[in-house]
């Protein structure tokens, strides 16, 4: 691969955080090393091996394709044809990576030239194998072929022969008969004998064939046997049944001397042939295939020349010598083509199963010694340049922390997480409830820890050990006290800024206060109450503290709403406060508690002749508009904004003017909707340029506008029996707030109910719940089907065991410590 | 007496660190150092072990804060800090490339403490970056079958994180002021 060339990485299993770091460097100083493609096209693959399932994903990638893979891992990975980078990802590393996966590139491809040249030469040389194969199944076949021609020749020959035995068996009677007809011809008994000896030279040759078609044919023993004893009978007995067709046959058969000796010297020409049939059988075995074809092509012609001889001459008894010869010729040439066949067969298997076992393994050394060899080489080299895994630089801040980096980051894992396993457990403290962490025990983990991971100082230690030394004496009742002293203190904050306040003589900020003692002081005599309760009887304890509490946290909650004037010391918060009263009373009313479904229809209305209903229909219908809707009414102009999920009002939200707007019913002839065109978009542009308070998200601009609706009245025809939960919280930190709005929204979320329990279970007023629900239901986050909600493990209407009890005093605590 | 820790976990830069220091009663103890790797890029620091901030409750009583390192490779310490937690406070980043990849992640390696406890959600950066929106995240999260709620926050405003604790105390306890 050239240097110049780009590798082509693709990026499998990266977590967000290191697909930033990638990408980011891929644009930067990887621009001229790497260049990001799909998977089908990399060259290389870059996987988080600490992401989960990416082990699998590795091992079933490596198994697949050839690829090198770059691992990102926090620990080091010695896997084959992998390359580890060491998390944190630096340029360098991936750098040098690139490197890497360059020479793996280089010495893949040449191991797989290597490979293919092989696996040609293999193919080449099992394609030369096969076709061999192929040429002896061919001759064997043609054998076959051969053979099968040669056995219906000896057939053939075994019928001629047998003829020929019952002619000669005939003859003798005939030249009996003869004999007897002419016994003054002398030379009659040296024709008997001559065809006695001829006979007899006849009876050789059966036995000849006989033995032979015992080496060939069992059948044909059989019937070479049966013609044996046939010519026997014969010659005794049948003589008499064919001796007239005899006696007119031989008198076309001449009988006279020369005759004789021209049948002997035809003879032993048959001899001499035999006897050459004989040497070129011998030398068909050692030869090869194609030479026996024409060993055969010779018997072939032999076979015919002794056809023809047999033909000719019926009665040549010495044809039949020669035609035994060549059948026993011809059965040990078959022998022997069958033998070497067989032979040749079971080597060709042999060298066949030689010739593939010789393949495979070859094919698996190619490719396990290139990868071990390739790979050990550049992972070595990895090794020597991979740098340190972390790299971190210690700084002065870190000195004094006393903690150094450099060298946690050399450690393993383990290390590192035994060591702060360790410090959290001595100098953390996780177990704070525990009571044996005694001071002496703190000071003694502190000062054995050989750690120089100490995250809390001197101050902070003793802090802590005080705190765990108080936690050893603490009891339920100190601490009840400590809190009945806070809440007492804090009431008479609140009495003194009363007086305080009335003292200033501000009419406004003295209707403030008969506000305040109207509506808070009530509360506040509880606390004291409480307080004095408390103190009185200490079995009651636990429920005093709650009951504190609750007071306490009604008072932050109203607190935080309005923007932190919680325990306000001077007239301006108190003013504050005021205003927030009234912005509460313009969100969630002020409507009498309902108890039943029928006297909910007193506090219902009608959201479709709001202004509410009006713009959600807008928003609904124009869902999936580009276009900017311009809604006018009266002085109020609202234009939607699908495109940004923005709402801009020329009103503010917090005026008089929209509050009236919004709680009254409209006349809808008087609306004018219609969408902007190109000229009104700028222009409507410039103004939330100009106004960015004026444009309000969706959600945000919905809430105001249904609390400002309903003003904690329900949507008619609202089941306030039905339990209901909610899909989603809505989101409260850029809402404006209601009271107990945080609490309301867990509840619904975590304990679903009606909208006549969830008051009484938090013990507020139904104002808030029925304002939170109207604003949830005009967003869609209500969810009436109750079964979808996550249930928390708290349950209202059960008695909280002590454990709960002293938790929700907690939280309680911290709920104040919060929101102060 | 009652001491408990809640748990602020999230990508690198979402404000975790930002978040303990605006709640915190004490100067945060933090373990940050110059980032060598390219998350230097984003900020120039960043959380190697943990931050540690404290609320102090009256005399006695203290919630412990701790922040977790936001890299993958100090991930062993989540585990570790998570035990005993009474929730888990995600701050994710609007600006970052991929925050709903940023969610599952975090939400899939803290499985087992989200099932058991409560998980609260705060999505920092929403003013720089309008996209993905608040709707957006609900959707992402009932794809994952989870309920937590999410809220957008900035990690300096001391009354945004307040509501992201005061969320996870409701949440553990809707009962908590009855």
């Amino acid at each position: 691969m050239p240097n110049n060339k780009k590798i082509k990485v693709a990026m499998l299993e990266i977590s967000p955080q290191n697909k930033a770091i990638l990408e980011f460097y891929f644009d930067r100083a990887g621009k001229g090393l790497y260049s990001i493609v799909n998977e089908a096209e990399a060259e290389a693959l870059i996987i988080d091996y600490d992401q989960f399932g990416a082990k699998e994903h590795v091992t079933e990638i490596l198994a697949e394709r050839r690829l090198p893979i770059l691992l990102i891992s926090i620990r080091e990975q010695n896997i084959p044809t992998t390359i580890w980078l060491a998390k944190p990802l630096s340029a360098d590393e991936l750098n040098k990576a690139a490197e890497s996966v360059t020479e793996i590139l280089a010495h893949i491809e040449a191991s797989k030239a290597e490979t293919k040249a092989k696996e040609a030469e293999a193919e080449a040389e099992a394609e030369a194998e096969k076709a061999k194969i192929v040429e002896e199944e061919q001759q064997e076949q043609e054998f076959e072929v051969l053979t099968d021609i040669h056995t219906e020749e000896d057939e053939s020959l075994f019928d001629e022969l047998n003829t020929l035995d019952e002619t000669l068996t005939e003859k003798p009677l005939a030249i009996d008969e003869m004999v007897l007809e002419k016994e003054s011809n002398l030379e009659v008994t040296e024709e008997n004998n001559a065809v006695e000896s001829g006979l007899a030279i006849a009876g050789v040759a059966a036995s000849a064939l006989a033995t032979t078609s015992l080496i060939g044919d069992d059948d044909k023993d059989d019937t070479l046997e049966l013609n044996d004893s046939e010519i026997e009978d014969n010659s005794a007995e049948s003589s008499i049944d064919i001796f007239d067709e005899v006696l007119e046959e031989e008198t076309t058969v001449e009988t006279d001397e020369d005759d004789v000796d021209s049948l002997l010297d035809s003879l032993m020409s048959e001899q001499e042939d035999e006897q050459l049939t004989e040497e070129v059988i011998e030398n068909v075995e050692e030869e090869s295939i194609f030479d026996n074809l024409l060993t055969d092509e010779e018997l072939e012609d032999i076979s015919e020349v002794s056809d023809e001889k047999i033909t000719e001459n019926t009665l040549d008894v010495d044809v039949l010598q020669s035609v035994d010869s060549e059948l026993e010729g011809n059965f040990d040439l078959q022998k022997s083509i069958n033998i070497d066949t067989e032979d040749e067969k079971t080597a060709i298997v042999e060298e066949n199963f030689t010739l593939h076992h010789d393949l495979e393994p070859s094919t698996e050394d190619v490719f396990s010694d290139t990868l071990e060899v390739d790979y050990a080489e550049v992972k070595n080299k990895n090794n020597d340049s991979l740098p340190d895994s972390v790299g971190l630089t210690t700084t002065e801040d870190t000195e004094e922390l006393n903690l150094d980096i450099n060298d946690s980051s050399t450690h393993q894992e383990e290390d590192i997480t035994a060591s702060l396993d360790e410090t959290v457990d001595s100098d953390f403290n996780f177990d704070f409830e525990s009571p044996e962490n005694t001071h002496d025990d703190i000071t003694e983990n502190n000062t054995a820890s050989d750690l120089e991971l100490s995250l809390l100082d001197e101050a902070e230690l003793e802090e802590e050990t005080d705190s765990v030394e108080e936690f050893a004496e603490d009891d339920l009742t100190t601490d009840l006290d400590s809190l009945l002293q806070e809440v007492s203190g804090e009431n008479n904050e609140v009495l003194e800024t009363s007086d305080n306040l009335e003292n200033i003589g501000f009419d406004e900020i003295d209707q403030t206060i008969d506000k305040l003692e109207n509506a808070e002081f009530d509360e506040i005599d509880q606390t004291s109450e409480s307080s004095e309760l408390a103190s009185e009887d200490a079995d009651d304890l636990a429920d005093t503290d709650l009951q504190s509490l609750l007071n306490e946290v009604r008072e932050e909650a109203n607190a935080s709403v309005s923007g932190g004037f919680a325990s306000g010391n001077d007239g301006e918060n108190q003013r504050g406060q005021t205003e927030a009263e009234k912005r509460w009373m313009q969100l969630c009313g002020n409507e009498n508690t309902i108890k039943n479904q029928k006297e909910s229809t007193k506090i219902t209305f009608k959201t479709e002749n709001h202004l509410l209903g009006v713009i959600l229909e807008q928003i609904k219908t124009t869902k999936n508009k580009e276009q900017l809707f311009r809604l006018k009414y009266q002085d109020l102009i609202v234009v939607i904004d699908h495109s940004q999920s923005k709402v801009y009002c020329n009103t503010p939200l917090s005026s008089d003017e929209y509050s009236v707007i919004c709680h009254n019913e409209i006349d809808a002839e008087k609306i004018k909707i219609h969408d902007l065109d190109y000229s009104e978009e700028r222009l409507y542009r410039n103004k939330i340029e100009k106004n960015p308070n004026r444009a309000h998200s969706f959600e945000s601009f919905i809430w105001t506008t249904s609390l400002l609706t309903s003003r904690g009245r329900l949507p008619e025809n609202t089941s306030v029996t039905k339990s209901i939960g909610l899909k989603t919280w809505p989101n409260l930190t850029r809402l404006e707030l209601i009271p107990h709005a945080m609490n309301i929204a867990a509840v619904f979320a975590k304990n679903p109910g009606n909208l006549l329990e969830i008051p009484n279970w938090l013990n507020i007023q139904q104002r808030y719940v029925f304002a939170f629900y109207n604003a949830a239901l005009s967003l869609e986050m209500i969810e009436f089907d109750v079964k979808k909600a996550k249930k928390s493990a708290f349950s209202f209407g059960k008695k909280d065991s002590n454990k709960n009890s002293e938790e929700r005093g907690f939280f309680g605590r911290l709920l104040k410590r919060l929101k102060t | 007496m009652s001491n408990k820790k809640i748990i602020f976990t999230g990508p690198v830069g979402a404000g975790k660190t930002t978040a303990i220091q605006t709640m915190s009663d004490i100067p945060i103890v933090s373990t940050n150092e110059e980032a060598s790797d390219m998350t230097k890029d984003r900020k120039p620091q960043t959380t190697v072990a943990m931050d540690y901030g404290r609320i102090n409750i009256g005399k006695k009583e203290k919630i412990h804060l701790y922040g977790t390192p936001g890299q993958e490779r100090f991930s062993f310490m989540w585990d570790i800090l998570t035990t005993g937690a009474l929730g888990l406070i995600l701050l994710l980043d609007n600006s970052r490339e991929n925050p709903k990849q940023d969610l599952k992640f975090y939400t899939s390696a803290f499985k087992d403490f989200i099932e058991k406890g409560d998980l609260i959600i705060g999505v920092t950066r929403m003013d720089e970056v309008d996209s993905p929106t608040i709707n957006d995240y609900r959707g992402w999260i009932n794809e994952l079958s989870i309920s937590a709620p999410v809220f957008t926050v900035d990690a300096r405003e001391r009354q945004d994180v307040s509501s992201l604790v005061q969320a996870l105390l409701y949440s553990l306890d809707p009962g908590i002021a009855a």
